[in-house]
C-alpha cells in the first residue's frame, strides 16, 4: 500500500497551488500587523467558504464535460428564499423555506441537466436561460435587499470560535461528501468519463445523460448550500448576491487545476482556488490600496495559473486531490 | 456450407446498407465454443459492420443473429456485454484520463457494502488476469500513460475479465511486435482451450493461418468462401478475397527507371520517436514506407512535412532546405511538398462542408483575386477538373464531404494535393476504409502521377498493398531504418523480419 | 456534372439559413404581440429606433460570431464596452474637438485588448472561455480603478447625435453604422480567402494546420477584430446613452452570447453566418421592447428572456435532424 501513496504529476501541481497560497499568506502575515490578528484570519476563511463551496459543486460539472452558468443565480435566490421564509426560527415557515431550497435546487440541477441533455441545447445557452430565470424570481421574491434571517438560524451558522467556524466545518463536510463521491463511487468514476469523451464512454456502457443530470444536480445544491452561508452572513437575502459567483466559480476552478473541456479536475486545488480569490479582497484592504485592484489582481492570477498548468505538461491525467 | 445444429453463434442473411453502399449483402457467418473462428477480406469487404451488429452499435436492415439457436437482437453496447460478448476493438476504445482498473471495470464496478467502490477487489481481480494471462498491467496507472500495446492489454482485459461466451477481435496485432504477438496468440489459444468461442478479424493472413481454426472469407460484403482448418493457406484465401491475381489490382511498375534525387533527408532525429534517418527519394518513384505500427514512421514523415519540430537533421526538396530550425507547413506546401493523411476524418475533411471547398483548402491562394476576394467561379471550374480526373462519384460538389463513401473521400484528399501540383506527394493509408473498386482506381491514380514525375511516399500497414505498390521498401523500427529493399527482392518475410528489428539476413541488428 | 452553384443554394448552409428563417417567424410572432397590445405602434419609425438600440449590441455580435466561427468565444466583450465608455467620455469631456482623439484611444485599446486576448490563446495555449474571462477581470479592475468608483465627463456633442439621430429623420446614424460593418465583415467572410480560413480553423483546426493554412494567425485576427469592434460598440452605447455609467456593458456578454447561438452559429465553431446573429440581435431588443409594453416588469423580462432564448435554441436543435449528441 505504501508504495502507491507516491506524488504524481498532478498532486504536485496542487501542492503547487497550496505553495502559492501559503506563500501569499505568510507574507501578508509578517507584512502586516492588522493581518496577523487572528479575528482577520478567521475572517478572510470564512468569507472564501461560500465561493469554495460552489465551485466544487461547478467543478464536478466541468469534469463530466459541461458548464454551469446558472450558480451565481441559485445563491441569489436561495438567499431570497431564506430570508422570506426564515424570518422566525420558531415558525413553521422556517422549516418549509428549507425545505424549499433542498427541492428547487434539486429541479433547477435536473433542467438543466435535461435541457442540455435531452434538449441539444449547449450548456452554456442552457444554464444561462436558467440563470436568467433565476434572477428573475429571486427578483419577484425580493425587489432589493430585505427580509430576514433569524438570528437562532445565523447564529448557528456564523458560529465562530477563533480561527475555527461552523462554516469551515460545512466546508470540511461538503468536501469530504464530494470527495466520496468523485472517487469511491462508480458515478464519479463515469463523471470523469464523459468529460473526457462522451461517446466512448456511451459505448463503454456508461449511462452519460443521468451523470451529466447529476453533475448539475450536484452543482445546484452546492449554489444552495453557499446561498444559505451568504445569507445567514447577511441576515437579510439579496437578490443580485451571487452575481459574481457564476464566473468565479469557473476561475476557481480553473485556477485548481480542473480543465475546460472535461475530464480533469482536483476537488482540493478548487479549495485552493477558491481561497486565492477569496483572500485578493482582504488582502487589498489591509495593504491600504484600492480594492478594485483585486479583480486586476484576479485576472493576472487565472493567467499565471492557466500559463503554469500548460506549462506543465498536458493535463491528460485523473486528478486526484 | 452452413450447418443447420444448435451452434452458439449464428448469424443469418445479414444486410446492412449505408447512404450509396450495401456493406453487407445476405452474409452468413457461426461459431461454436472451444474454437478460434477468423474472419478475412481486403479494406472495405465489411469485416468491421458485421462485427458492430454484434456489438450493439449497428441494428440490422435484414437478418437474423441467433444465440444458443434463440434470435436476439442486439441494440447497445450493454445489450451486448449482457449477452456475453467481449470485444477488443481496431481503435483502441478507451479513456485516457482513467486509470486502468478504471478503464476495465468500466460501468461494471465491483461495489462494496454501501455502495462504495470495492478498489481492492477490482484491483486484485486485475492481478490475477495478469498472472493468467501472462503480462503485466499496473491497476493504477494511467491509461494515456501506456503505450500502444499495453493499452491493447487493457482492452483486452476489459473484454476478457468478466468470462465472455464471445470474444471478438478486430485487426489486434497492427501495433503488436513479434514477440507480444505471440504472447497474445499463447492467450487467445489458452481462452479457447478453456471453451470460449473466439472471432478474429485480421488483415494478416500468416498469423491466420498459424492461429485459426476455421476461416470465413468476406468479400465487397458477401461470403466468399469457408475453410476448415485443414483447408487453410493463404494463396486460398487471397484467390476468395480478391478474386484475382493481385497483378490486376497493382500497377505494373516493371519499367520505372530510377531519375533524379528529389528528396534528400540527413540523418533526421525526433527525440524518442526517430534516431537518425537518412533517405533519398527519386522523381516518379514510390517509395513504400514499411515496419510496425508506432516505430517512427509518422512522425519521420509529419516532420519532412513541417507538421512536428525535429532536434536535428536536414531536408534537401530540389532547392530548398530545411533543417530543424525552419518550421511550418505553409512554406513546405508552396514548395510542392502534399501530405495526405491517415485520418481523413479527424484531420484531413471538413466533413459538413461541400466536396468544393475541402478540395480547395489547399490552394486557396491559386483563386485570389484583388483585395482577398475568392473567385468561386474558378474554384469550381479546377475542383470540376479533378472530380472528373480522380473519377469522384458525386451528385455535386456543392454536397458536403460526409455524404460520400470512404473511398471517394480518400480521393477528395488526393484531389486536394493534386491540385498544389507537388513534386513529393506524403500518402499516409492511401487506402484506409476505402472499397475495392475505389482502391484500384488510387492506385492507378497514384501510378499516372509518377509517370509525370512526382515523387511519392506511402505509408501503409496492409503488407499486400506495401508490396504492391512501392518500387522501394524501407522498413522503420523503433525509429531507425533497418533494411531497404527493392521491387524485386521483396518478399513479406524480409519485410516482417526488418520489421521486428532482425536483419534481413538472420541476426538481430544493433 | 454538376452545374454552377452560388454559394446561397450550397446545401452546407441549408441549416443556418433554416435557423435563420425560424429566428425571422419568432420576430414575425413578436410583432404580431406588439401590434396586438399596443395597436398601431408598429411602424417603420418604431422599428428603427429598435434597431438603434440594438445597434451597439449588434456592432459586439459581429465581432461575437467571428471569433465563435472560428472557434474561440469572447466573453471580455462586456467589459470592453464599459471600458470604452469610461475612458472615451471622460476624454470626451463634452467636447467634438476631443471626440476624434477619444474615438482612435478606444479603438487603440481595442487592439491591445484583443492582442492580449490572442496571446493568451494561441501563444500561450490558455482556453478562450479562461482567457477572456480574465481579461475582463482585469478591465473591470482597471476602469474601476480609474475612476474610482464614479466615473465622470460628458459625451461630445457629435456622438450623442450618432447615437440618437437619424438620418434624414428615417434611418438612425447608428444602424446605418451597424449594417455597414455588417456587410463589411459579412464579405471578408464569405468573400474572401481569410473568411474561408476562418471557417476551417473553426471546424478543424488542425486540418487546416495541415493543408498549410495558418490557422494561428487566422484565430488571432479574429480576437483583435473582437475587441476593435467592441470598442466601436462602446462608443455607439455612449452616444446613445449620453453619459457614463459602470453598469453600461453588463449584458453585452450575454446577450452577444446569446444572439449569435439564436443566429444559428454552432458554439464549437465553423458553422454559421453573420446575419443570423444580426437578427438575433434585432430578436433581443424586440423582445426586451414589447415585454416592456406589455408592462411586464424586470422580473417578468428576465424570466421570459431566459425561457425565449432556450426555447428558441432547443426548437433549432430539433431541426437540425436526427444526430445523437
Amino acid at each position: 500500500m505504501i508504495k502507491q501513496i507516491q506524488i504524481s504529476p498532478p498532486l504536485k501541481k496542487v501542492l503547487v497551488i497550496y505553495g502559492l497560497l501559503a506563500t501569499i499568506f505568510v507574507s501578508m502575515m509578517v507584512f502586516s500587523a492588522d493581518y496577523r490578528s487572528i479575528q482577520n484570519v478567521g475572517n478572510v476563511l470564512v468569507q472564501s467558504v461560500p465561493l469554495a463551496i460552489v465551485s466544487m459543486g461547478q467543478m464536478i460539472v466541468l469534469i463530466g464535460g459541461g458548464i454551469d452558468m446558472s450558480v451565481g443565480a441559485m445563491i441569489s435566490l436561495t438567499s431570497c428564499i431564506a430570508a422570506r421564509t426564515m424570518s422566525s426560527v420558531a415558525s413553521p415557515v422556517a422549516a418549509i423555506g428549507a425545505v424549499l431550497i433542498i427541492t428547487v435546487s434539486v429541479c433547477v440541477g435536473v433542467m438543466n441537466g435535461i435541457g442540455t441533455n435531452y434538449g441539444r441545447v449547449p450548456a452554456m445557452i442552457t444554464t444561462l436561460s436558467m440563470m436568467m430565470v433565476l434572477n428573475g424570481i429571486s427578483l419577484a421574491l425580493l425587489p432589493g435587499p430585505g427580509g430576514r434571517v433569524d438570528r437562532a438560524i445565523a447564529g448557528v451558522i456564523m458560529a465562530r470560535s477563533g480561527l475555527l467556524s461552523v462554516a469551515l466545518l460545512i466546508l470540511l463536510l461538503v468536501f469530504i461528501l464530494l470527495r466520496h463521491f468523485l472517487y469511491h463511487t462508480r458515478s464519479g468514476v463515469h463523471v470523469y468519463a464523459i468529460g473526457k469523451n462522451r461517446s466512448i464512454a456511451a459505448s463503454m456502457g456508461v449511462r452519460i445523460n443521468r451523470v451529466s443530470i447529476l453533475t448539475f444536480v450536484i452543482a445546484a445544491m452546492t449554489a444552495a448550500v453557499s446561498g444559505m452561508l451568504l445569507a445567514s452572513r447577511m441576515r437579510i437575502g439579496d437578490p443580485t448576491i451571487g452575481a459574481s459567483f457564476g464566473l468565479d466559480s469557473i476561475t476557481a476552478a480553473a485556477i485548481g487545476g480542473t480543465a475546460l473541456t472535461g475530464g480533469v479536475g482536483l476537488l482540493s486545488g478548487t479549495v485552493a482556488g477558491a481561497f486565492l480569490i477569496g483572500m485578493l479582497s482582504n488582502m487589498m484592504n489591509i495593504l491600504g490600496v484600492n480594492h478594485f485592484y483585486q479583480y486586476v489582481l484576479k485576472g493576472l492570477l487565472l493567467v499565471v495559473a492557466m500559463v503554469f498548468y500548460s506549462l506543465s505538461g498536458k493535463m491528460g491525467g485523473k486528478h486526484r486531490g | 456450407m452452413i450447418k443447420i445444429a444448435g451452434k452458439l453463434l449464428e448469424m443469418v442473411n445479414l444486410t446492412k446498407r449505408f447512404p450509396g453502399v450495401v456493406a453487407l449483402d445476405r452474409v452468413c457467418f457461426e461459431c461454436d465454443s472451444g474454437g478460434i473462428y477468423a474472419i478475412v477480406g481486403e479494406n472495405g469487404a465489411g469485416k468491421s459492420t458485421l462485427m458492430n451488429l454484434l456489438g450493439g452499435l449497428l441494428v440490422p436492415d435484414e437478418g437474423i443473429i441467433k444465440l444458443d439457436g434463440i434470435p436476439v437482437v442486439i441494440t447497445s453496447p450493454g445489450k451486448s456485454f449482457a449477452l456475453g460478448f467481449g470485444f477488443v476493438h481496431q481503435e483502441l476504445n478507451l479513456l485516457d484520463n482513467l486509470t486502468v482498473w478504471e478503464n476495465v471495470f468500466l460501468s461494471h464496478e465491483i461495489k462494496g457494502a454501501i455502495g462504495k467502490l470495492d478498489k481492492s477487489a477490482m484491483r486484485s481481480r486485475i492481478l490475477a488476469m495478469n498472472d493468467r494471462l501472462g503480462y503485466q498491467l499496473n491497476p493504477d496507472a494511467l491509461v494515456g500513460s501506456l503505450k500502444l500495446a499495453d493499452r491493447q492489454l487493457v482492452e483486452i482485459t476489459r473484454a476478457v475479465i468478466f468470462a465472455p461466451r464471445i470474444l471478438i477481435l478486430d485487426e489486434p496485432t497492427a501495433a503488436l511486435s513479434e514477440e507480444e504477438v505471440i504472447r497474445l496468440f499463447g492467450i487467445l489459444r489458452s481462452l479457447r482451450d478453456e471453451g470460449a468461442s473466439i472471432i478474429y478479424i485480421s488483415h494478416r493472413l500468416e498469423e491466420v493461418v498459424a492461429l485459426a481454426d476455421h476461416v470465413t472469407v468476406l468479400k465487397d460484403g458477401r461470403n466468399a468462401g469457408e475453410l476448415c482448418k485443414a483447408e487453410i493457406s493463404k494463396d486460398v484465401m487471397i484467390n476468395m478475397m480478391i478474386g484475382r491475381t493481385l497483378d490486376n489490382i497493382y500497377p505494373n511498375r516493371l519499367d520505372v527507371r530510377s531519375q533524379e534525387t528529389i528528396l534528400r533527408v540527413t540523418d533526421l532525429i525526433i527525440p524518442g520517436k526517430v534516431n537518425g534517418v537518412s533517405l533519398e527519394l527519386h522523381a516518379g518513384e514510390i517509395l513504400g514506407l514499411g515496419g510496425l505500427e508506432g516505430q517512427g514512421q509518422r512522425e519521420f514523415v509529419r516532420a519532412l512535412f513541417g507538421d512536428i519540430p525535429f532536434s536535428s537533421g536536414v531536408v534537401r526538396v530540389g532547392e530548398n532546405t530545411y533543417t530543424e530550425k525552419s518550421h511550418g507547413i505553409p512554406s513546405r506546401v508552396r514548395n510542392g511538398i502534399g501530405y495526405v493523411t491517415h485520418d481523413r476524418h479527424g484531420e484531413g475533411l471538413i466533413l459538413h462542408q461541400p466536396i468544393r471547398k475541402n478540395m480547395s483548402m489547399a490552394s486557396l491562394k491559386r483563386f485570389k483575386k484583388n483585395a482577398g476576394y475568392l473567385s468561386v467561379q474558378k474554384e469550381t471550374e479546377v475542383v470540376l477538373q479533378q472530380v472528373q480526373r480522380l473519377s469522384i462519384k458525386a451528385a455535386s460538389i456543392e454536397n458536403p464531404v460526409s455524404s460520400l463513401s470512404g473511398g471517394n473521400q480518400q480521393k477528395v484528399m488526393l484531389g486536394r494535393w493534386l491540385m498544389v501540383d507537388p513534386r513529393v506527394l506524403i500518402i499516409d493509408e492511401p487506402t484506409k476504409g476505402v472499397d475495392v473498386g475505389a482502391r484500384t482506381s488510387l492506385y492507378q491514380t497514384i501510378d499516372v502521377l509518377t509517370r509525370q514525375g512526382v515523387a511519392v511516399i506511402i505509408l501503409t500497414s496492409d503488407m499486400l498493398e506495401l508490396m504492391g505498390l512501392s518500387d522501394r521498401i524501407i522498413v522503420f523500427y523503433e525509429g531507425r531504418c533497418t533494411a531497404e529493399i527493392v521491387r524485386a527482392d521483396v518478399t513479406e518475410e524480409r519485410v516482417m523480419r526488418a520489421a521486428s528489428g532482425l536483419s534481413t539476413s538472420g541476426e538481430q541488428t544493433a | 456534372m454538376a452545374k454552377r452553384v452560388t454559394l446561397s443554394s450550397s446545401a452546407e448552409f441549408a441549416q443556418t439559413r433554416r435557423q435563420s428563417i425560424f429566428l425571422l417567424l419568432a420576430v414575425f410572432m413578436l410583432f404580431l404581440v406588439q401590434g396586438i397590445v399596443r395597436p398601431g405602434s408598429v411602424t417603420f419609425n418604431q422599428t428603427m429606433n429598435i434597431t438603434r438600440q440594438a445597434s451597439a449590441l449588434g456592432v459586439v455580435v459581429l465581432g461575437q460570431a467571428l471569433v465563435i466561427l472560428a472557434g474561440g468565444i469572447d466573453l471580455s466583450v462586456g467589459s470592453m464596452v464599459t471600458l470604452t465608455n469610461v475612458f472615451a467620455v471622460s476624454m470626451m469631456k463634452g467636447q467634438d474637438s476631443n471626440f476624434l482623439t477619444a474615438a482612435l484611444i478606444c479603438v487603440g485599446l481595442g487592439v491591445v485588448v484583443g492582442t492580449f486576448n490572442a496571446l493568451g490563446v494561441i501563444k500561450l495555449g490558455i482556453a478562450p472561455f479562461i482567457m477572456s474571462l480574465c481579461s475582463m477581470s482585469i478591465m473591470e479592475g482597471v476602469y474601476l480603478v480609474y475612476t474610482g468608483g464614479s466615473p465622470s465627463g460628458r459625451v461630445s456633442p457629435l456622438l450623442k447625435t450618432i447615437g440618437n439621430e437619424s438620418f434624414l429623420g428615417k434611418v438612425p446614424y447608428s444602424t446605418i453604422i451597424w449594417v455597414a460593418l455588417a456587410v463589411l465583415i459579412w464579405y471578408v467572410l464569405m468573400k474572401t480567402s481569410y473568411g474561408r480560413k476562418v471557417f476551417a480553423v473553426g471546424s478543424n483546426p488542425t486540418a487546416a494546420r495541415l493543408c498549410g493554412i495558418r490557422s494561428d494567425a487566422v484565430s488571432f485576427s479574429t480576437y483583435v477584430i473582437c475587441s476593435v469592434l467592441a470598442a466601436v460598440a462602446g462608443l455607439l452605447a455612449s452616444g446613445y446613452v449620453g453619459t457614463t455609467s459602470l453598469s453600461i456593458g453588463s449584458d453585452y456578454m450575454t446577450n452577444s452570447l446569446a444572439a449569435v447561438l439564436i443566429g444559428g452559429n454552432a458554439i464549437e465553431g465553423g458553422k454559421g453566418g453573420i446575419w443570423g446573429g444580426v437578427l438575433g440581435a434585432f430578436f433581443i431588443m424586440l423582445l426586451f421592447a414589447v415585454l416592456t409594453m406589455l408592462s411586464i416588469g424586470q422580473v417578468g423580462k428576465l424570466i421570459t428572456q431566459g425561457l425565449i432564448i432556450f426555447v428558441v435554441v432547443a426548437l433549432q436543435g430539433q431541426f437540425k435532424g436526427g444526430r445523437k449528441e
